[in-house]
């Protein structure tokens, strides 16, 4: 009795865990990465950053943190 | 309405540049107080001066050497500066700043360049920080150049008062939210931007150039003057230094990585 209890055991378990396999097998081919999903937007759109011109020449790019404005600049980065 | 703050300003030469201090918090410190900060601090960092911190330490022949808690705090910067751009920001690249002729300020004009290139070692296997003492090993030499500017500015900002913008030779830290309630308008490639709490910093090869296509930012994979097809980078960042390491990595790197390296590390940039 005891004997056949544990080969049930067995059994199943092994059952389970080639029916766990099975599924995500199938899971797995059925979602196939998609090479066009935004997984890294901001690296992504450094491939087309989508900087604009500015006056003096080169390309600027702002993230939503940073606000252009129309007041005097009281001083300025520069390469000194 | 935003609160309108009357701007105190202060301007004064020193790290080779032009500095000045801004101030639109009326509890803010006296502002000539930063320049002596700046001056003091900044004759231990130079390499100008055989009697300067940093100068005692490029000597040292391997030595542990004692150093003080801002060249400590520098160095470290530098040594996370190094891993964050991938060995393109090296402050190990003095001997091959030397061997084009910069050797001394160069209002006083390059000294005669030697035609090798010269090998810049890897930060991390020259240079050992532990507390109040640094190592280099023999042969090495250090120039802290736009790093020191950098870490200067995000610690005299905090110094200085709430609502400040300080500019060290073109490496800015702003405090607070400006003179308006808006943040503090900043020039960047050709446009003015609001900082608020933010740094900024340009990293170019139009400046200090001599004899034709000698400059002094050094490309440390070929111990020569970059040549990576960008002149000019400007970014804006989280620090000072953050900035200034930003910059000056997507300068060397080219136009090729500089987009995406930006893209990850800052919250603005420009380039030419």
């Amino acid at each position: 009795m005891r004997d056949s209890r544990a080969l049930v055991l067995k059994l199943g378990a092994t059952a389970l865990a080639i029916a766990a396999t099975a599924v995500s097998a199938v899971f797995v081919t059925s979602h196939l990465k998609n090479a066009n999903a935004p997984l890294q937007p901001s690296v992504l759109s450094a491939s087309d950053p989508g900087g604009l011109s500015v006056p003096g020449g080169g390309t600027l790019v702002l993230s939503p943190s940073v606000r252009q404005t129309d007041a005097p600049a009281v001083t300025s980065t520069y390469a000194s | 309405m935003p609160p309108e703050h009357r701007i105190r300003a202060h301007s004064f030469e020193a790290l080779g540049a032009t500095c000045s201090l801004f101030a639109a918090d009326e509890s803010a410190i006296d502002l000539s107080q930063g320049e002596l900060w700046v001056r003091a601090l900044g004759a231990r960092l130079t390499r100008f001066e055989d009697s300067s911190e940093l100068s005692r330490l490029n000597s040292s022949r391997g030595r542990w050497t004692s150093i003080g808690q801002e060249l400590e705090d520098v160095l470290r910067a530098s040594l996370r500066a190094f891993e964050l751009s991938t060995g393109l920001v090296n402050i190990a690249v003095l001997p091959a700043i030397l061997a084009i002729g910069y050797t001394r300020p160069l209002a006083h004009g390059p000294t005669t360049a030697a035609l090798e290139a010269i090998d810049v070692p890897d930060l991390p296997d020259v240079l050992e920080v532990r507390s109040g003492e640094a190592r280099l090993r023999p042969g090495s030499a250090l120039d802290l150049g736009g790093i020191a500017k950098g870490w200067m500015a995000d610690r005299l900002a905090d110094q200085l008062g709430e609502n400040v913008l300080v500019n060290l030779g073109g490496d800015l830290r702003a405090r607070g939210v400006g003179p308006e309630g808006q943040g503090w308008p900043v020039g960047l490639g050709g446009t003015t931007i609001l900082l608020v709490d933010h740094g900024a910093a340009t990293s170019s090869v139009r400046r200090r150039r001599w004899a034709g296509d000698r400059h002094h930012v050094i490309d440390p994979r070929t111990g020569r003057p970059s040549d990576s097809g960008l002149v000019e980078v400007s970014v804006i960042a989280a620090t000072a230094v953050d900035a200034e390491v930003i910059a000056k990595t997507a300068l060397i790197a080219g136009p090729v990585v500089a987009p995406a390296f930006c893209a990850a590390h800052a919250e603005a940039w420009w380039w030419l």
